[in-house]
């Protein structure tokens, strides 16, 4: 079984997609923050990462630049989104391996995620 | 007796006078001597010594065969030849008078002859006198000296000094070549008629004119003088002749007439001046006087006298002054204009009047002064001077103009022109004025001015701009103003300046501008050129504002925008998640796992979701009724308890993991809007659990407060608000800003709405507050406002 993890700190978009990916089958984790973030991926490897651009403590592309710095976790593909569009060049940037803008279909999300993991 | 009276007689009978020539003949050893002893010397010898002796002028004598040389005191003193003539006495002509005794001799000779007496008139001896040299003219009579036999034994001369004479003459007849050189190069001619003769004699000068040909001593006859005149003047000539030569008439001749070269037929203009004299029969004896060519003098006046009516017909119809003065700028002719203006018909009234009577007195003296210049440097002048006008006797400002005229390199007077410059003035005082105006206004007006030379150098900043920056105008002046442009902005603002620099076109920009406390302000800068007829850049304005505030706004509208559309997007997010899971479930696509899907709980997420859109939605018409200063209270006798428990069972709801904990230390009932202090209530919670990450723990208090006031608060446990940020917490679109703050979700207008919703019911929010540890907001409202209908 796939793992995804889930960075966002908006409790109902977490909510919804972890009740959404675990019945398309997927194990889901869902964090708030980015605090402990990758002490966390250092002994429970996830599939992928869905990261969210507003996040309780630090700018979603900090955190992901950090991801993609490390090697540990840098294969890791990670899917930010966001409710602001003209973000995606500087998610692109930071390294980000997809990005998909709120509100999102749910067809393009999966079809995104399995581009990427399967 | 006799030896005595023997003793003051003189030696010799002849020697009765005294002197050193008597001395000498007295003292002279003449036993040697041809003449012998001197008693024995002829009577006649001795008569002629004795006159010669006693005589003060001149004299000498020479005696016998051998011509024996004597002379007397008065020629020893005064014409003596030698230096030692007193030893030459009594010697031998020939030897005593060395070279000039050629010329003695000859005359002595004569009178010897028995030719009489002979004049030797002027001639030159340089001659010792009183021992100095002298150049004299001597005139010598030589007289025979008969003696006792009856034969000339003896020549007696005298001499007369003629010098001054000689001196005389020789000046006369330097003048008189002077003045007859004068007359030729004067191209004067002479002439002297006798009427007798009826012949002329003329110089050179008119036989030119005349065209007489070859001059001889014989003259010129009158008929042949008559033949040469024109025949239109000839009787004129002959008649006034005659005239003058009457005994009846004063003897002036004056006239002008034409005549006709001789040789080459030319017409030449004559006027001729004589005077008659007559003798004591009044007979005219002489006839003689003056000619002058006057062919292109005449011709000048004439053009000259026409010349001057061309430039009155002109100078009368000028609308400008035109004016002649002489040369102590006295005026001479003033045209019509002129006149008119200082209320005169005629030049002729204008006699007796100067400059004076007509300029303002206090430019009297730089008339004078103008004026004086232009005369000692015989210079044209240019002043401006006030003129009294005759029609109202207000002064008017002129612009006199004048140039100097000449006639043979004398200076003879100035021509000129006048010009009023009172409308021009005017305007120039008025334009002054308005500049002044202008200077005072741009030192006074807020707004930041500068001014820019064709080059783009600044060459002033008003006092706007140095108060805003600090620095003095020769500072600025010197280190120009690009140091106070902000870092990041100065190569934009720099190239866009070059650009219109280089077009003459309109800058404009924003930019950022260092202020004296170190702070950067946004302002907007404009700079305008200013062009000339031909397009060209002349200088520019540039005006400098400050919109600091404005750009901050619109800074925090934008973002408010974003944030907007943020938190509009995620409850949309999460409804159209829960949408598409439904849709799914309701097309009976096996995408997923049915049985598994939790209809109930979604449908109330979404529910929740359209809630928080609901709110938000509210929020923003808030702000826009807020705007409009519309907020509208629907007052209500209310249970503020009550109030306060409905809407943190709501809460509850949407946050269900907080932790909200309510003490009702006072029970109130109020006159308020329900919705709106619900609201009130809402944001505050919703940001004391936004803002506490750490913690889910909210305490709400109701009190009673002094002055008939009551509260209720909101505590929280969360990262708290710095001092900086509290003062502005209540402002529109305003948002903590920092590391930590960034993160939160939220919408910048919450507490500005609160604010005004409390403001509203008369009421006011207080904020306390300490970083790490978390915010007290408390809403105080008054109790006797609202007590009433309990």
């Amino acid at each position: 079984m796939k793992k995804i993890l889930i960075i966002d700190d908006d409790q109902e978009i977490g909510a919804m997609l972890q009740m959404m990916l675990e019945l398309k089958g997927y194990h889901v984790e869902v964090k708030d923050r980015a605090h402990q973030i990758m002490s966390l991926l250092e002994h429970d490897s996830k599939d992928l990462i869905l990261l969210d651009m507003l996040i309780a403590d630090v700018k979603g592309t900090n955190l992901c630049k950090e991801l993609k710095a490390n090697v540990g976790t840098k294969y890791i593909p990670v899917i930010m989104f966001s409710a602001l569009p003209e973000i995606e060049e500087e998610c692109k940037k930071a390294g980000a391996d997809g990005f998909i803008s709120k509100p999102f279909e749910l067809k393009e999300l999966l079809s995104l995620i399995g581009t990427l993991i399967g | 007796m006799v030896s005595k009276s023997s003793q003051n007689l003189p030696k010799y009978s002849f020697l009765l006078s005294k002197g050193k020539v008597s001395d000498v003949i007295l003292n002279k050893d003449w036993s040697k001597h041809e003449l012998g002893d001197p008693k024995r010397w002829p009577q006649s010898l001795k008569t002629t010594l004795s006159i010669l002796l006693n005589s003060k002028f001149p004299m000498f004598l020479f005696w016998g065969a051998h011509a024996i040389y004597f002379f007397n005191e008065a020629f020893q003193e005064n014409l003596n030849f030698s230096k030692n003539s007193l030893a030459l006495l009594g010697e031998r002509g020939e030897k005593a008078l060395g070279q000039s005794w050629i010329a003695i001799e000859a005359l002595i000779r004569q009178v010897k002859l028995g030719k009489g007496a002979t004049l030797n008139e002027d001639e030159f001896f340089q001659v010792l006198q009183n021992g100095k040299k002298r150049d004299v003219y001597l005139t010598f009579s030589y007289s025979p000296v008969i003696d006792e036999s009856k034969t000339i034994s003896g020549v007696f001369v005298t001499a007369t000094e003629t010098t001054n004479r000689i001196e005389i003459n020789q000046q006369l007849l330097k003048s008189k070549e002077e003045l007859e050189f004068t007359i030729k190069a004067a191209n004067i001619g002479t002439f002297d008629f006798n009427p007798q003769t009826q012949v002329y004699t003329v110089n050179d000068t008119i036989n030119e004119w005349f065209g007489f040909g070859e001059r001889n001593n014989e003259g010129i006859k009158l008929e042949k003088a008559i033949e040469a005149i024109h025949p239109k003047d000839r009787e004129r000539v002959k008649n006034t002749i005659k005239e003058s030569l009457s005994f009846t008439s004063d003897g002036n001749y004056a006239i002008e007439y034409t005549i006709i070269n001789q040789l080459n037929k030319k017409k030449v203009l004559i006027r001729a001046k004589a005077k008659v004299i007559f003798n004591e029969k009044g007979e005219p004896i002489h006839f003689s006087g003056t000619m002058q060519d006057i062919t292109v003098a005449k011709r000048l006046e004439a053009s000259l006298i026409e010349n001057e009516e061309r430039f009155r017909n002109l100078a009368d119809k000028s609308p400008m002054w035109v004016w002649m003065a002489d040369n102590n700028l006295d005026i001479t002719y003033a045209n019509q204009e002129l006149l008119s203006f200082i209320g005169l018909n005629h030049f002729s009234d204008f006699t007796g009047k100067t400059w004076e009577t007509i300029v303002h007195p206090n430019d009297i003296h730089i008339v004078y002064e103008i004026f004086s210049n232009a005369i000692k440097n015989k210079e044209a002048l240019s002043i401006e001077i006030r003129i009294k006008n005759a029609s109202n006797l207000h002064y008017s400002w002129f612009l006199i103009k004048g140039v100097p005229r000449f006639e043979m390199n004398q200076l003879v007077g100035f021509i000129g022109t006048g010009l009023n410059i009172q409308e021009q003035k005017n305007q120039l005082r008025n334009i002054e004025k308005r500049s002044k105006m202008f200077r005072q206004l741009s030192e006074l007006m807020p707004e930041k001015l500068t001014k820019i030379n064709s080059k783009g150098q600044v060459i002033h900043y008003n006092k706007s701009w140095l108060d805003y920056t600090g620095v003095t105008l020769e500072e600025s002046l010197a280190g120009g103003m690009v140091k106070f442009i902000h870092p990041e902005d100065v190569t934009e603002v720099l190239t866009a300046w070059c650009d219109c620099l280089e077009r003459g076109v309109n800058f404009e920009k924003e930019y950022r501008i260092l202020n004296r406390n170190n702070i950067y302000k946004w302002h907007l800068g404009r700079i305008i050129p200013i062009k000339n007829k031909n397009n060209e850049v002349l200088e520019w304005i540039g005006t400098t504002t400050e919109i600091h505030k404005i750009k901050e706004e619109e800074e925090r509208k934008s973002n408010f925008i974003k944030l907007v559309s943020h938190e509009i997007k995620t409850p949309l997010t999460s409804i159209k998640g829960y949408i598409q899971i439904l849709l799914y479930m309701v097309e009976g696509k096996k995408l997923i796992d049915l049985e598994k899907l939790p209809v109930e709980s979604s449908l109330q997420r979404i529910d929740a979701q359209i809630i928080r859109l609901t709110r938000i939605i509210e929020e923003m018409l808030d702000l826009s009724r807020l705007e409009e200063a519309k907020l509208e209270l629907n007052l209500q006798h209310t249970n503020l308890n009550e109030l306060i428990d409905h809407t943190i069972e709501d809460l509850t709801y949407i946050f269900p993991a907080a932790n909200i904990e309510v003490n009702h230390n006072y029970r109130m009932h109020l006159k308020i809007d329900r919705g709106r202090m619900q609201q009130v209530i809402i944001n505050l919670v919703n940001n004391a659990i936004k803002y506490s990450p750490h913690s889910n723990k909210v305490v709400l208090s109701i009190n009673a407060e002094k002055n008939q006031q009551v509260s209720f608060s909101c505590k929280d446990f969360g990262i708290g608000i710095s001092p900086k940020n509290l003062e502005n917490i209540f402002n529109r679109f305003y948002r903590v800003e920092g590391d930590k703050e960034r993160n939160f979700s939220g919408f910048g207008i919450g507490l500005f709405i609160c604010n005004e919703i409390i403001k509203e019911h008369g009421g006011l929010i207080k904020v306390e507050s300490e970083v790490g540890e978390g915010s007290t907001f408390k809403v105080f409202l008054k109790e006797d406002a609202v007590k009433e209908g309990i």
